[in-house]
């Protein structure tokens, strides 16, 4: 009978720990809920820039035959890309490239433009013009851009 | 170069040796932009220079591998940082507990296409201990569904994968937020329930 009281209080304590803890959990939820749509909002610029992408490029363009490509869009060229892919993506004979850029790397095809351009100490921009050039000259030449 | 740009460089180095390696990390911890490779992946698949299906595959497992690191990780450390830190003396902790095991297979599938959660659903899942079977089952349904919409989509916009990354992330924090509401309001739900009883 004694103990009640002490019971009692200590449920009520128990019970206010427990919705502060509630509280808590709630808040640190917000605050995550806060950041998304912080996230959100950032990204939905981004998504309204891609809209305007899409819109530019046409339907139809995207929808096209992914592969070869054609002289028009040799602006896709990425200084990320390998010599293999891009040789595969315009459908380069494997040793184009290699001559027109007397490329002596013994990892060629399996060379990116980037780190071709620093192992040449060449500015990446000027690598990928002079890149664009050679594709340029050789799609324009060989229109069907079949690989001899 | 960016992180993604790197990615890219290695993804047609070492392609699926590459692919494995970033989709099993960004499951396990990492936040790498998984999504967006994903993508470059279907377009590069398009192109002839990867196959689908193989791809695909390789998503799954590593995935699913990645996600099984995170739930056991938790499952067999969880236990002791948790008393470490003494959270088992709180209320309020068991009664997450038990909320995230009744609510396991709604809150593991629908998270694998809610990016960064399924992340953390991973590490709560091991530490609730939800039935391995029950989290294998509906972690590996989400992660052929949520990698095969991004490959498929790769495939299908081609060069263009570019342009789709930032609505495809868009798509997986609007995600994010409507399932963490989701969750919250059948907690609360639950919780209205036991009081009123």
């Amino acid at each position: 009978m004694k103990d009640l009281p002490h019971r009692a209080m200590s449920e009520t304590d128990n019970n206010k720990n427990h919705d502060r803890l509630i509280g808590y959990a709630i808040i640190t939820l917000g605050a995550i809920l806060v950041a998304l749509i912080i996230f959100l909002v950032f990204n939905y610029r981004g998504f309204r820039r891609s809209a305007v992408n899409i819109r530019e490029s046409s339907l139809f363009a995207f929808i096209h035959n992914h592969s070869p490509q054609t002289a028009a869009d040799v602006s896709y060229v990425r200084p990320w890309m390998t010599f293999d892919y891009i040789n595969k993506l315009f459908n380069l004979p494997t040793n184009y490239l290699q001559t027109q850029f007397m490329i002596t790397n013994s990892h060629y095809p399996q060379l990116t433009v980037y780190s071709y351009a620093r192992s040449i100490h060449e500015d990446p921009a000027r690598t990928m013009s002079r890149l664009d050039q050679a594709l340029q000259s050789y799609l324009s030449a060989a229109p069907s851009s079949t690989p001899q | 170069m960016d992180i993604l740009s790197l990615l890219l460089s290695y993804l047609l180095l070492y392609k699926y040796v590459t692919l494995a390696l970033v989709v099993y990390c960004g499951a396990a911890l990492l936040p790498l932009p998984s999504n967006a490779m994903l993508l470059a992946v279907g377009a590069f698949s398009s192109q002839g220079y990867f196959n689908f299906w193989l791809s695909l595959a390789i998503c799954v497992t590593a995935n699913t591998l990645g996600d099984l690191t995170g739930y056991a990780i938790t499952r067999h450390y969880g236990e002791r940082v948790i008393k470490k830190l003494k959270i088992d003396k709180i209320r309020f902790y068991h009664q997450l507990q038990e909320e995230l095991r009744v609510d396991a297979i709604v809150t593991v599938f629908i998270t694998r296409f809610a990016g960064w959660l399924g992340t953390a659903t991973n590490f709560l899942a091991g530490l609730v201990k939800v039935p391995l079977g029950t989290f294998l089952l509906f972690d590996i349904l989400g992660n052929f569904i949520e990698p095969g919409i991004a490959l498929a989509l790769g495939r299908i916009v081609g060069d263009y994968w570019n342009n789709f990354s930032g609505i495809f992330e868009l798509i997986t924090g609007v995600f994010a937020v409507g399932t963490i509401i989701f969750i919250l309001i059948r907690i609360q739900r639950r919780i209205e329930k036991k009081y009123s009883a």
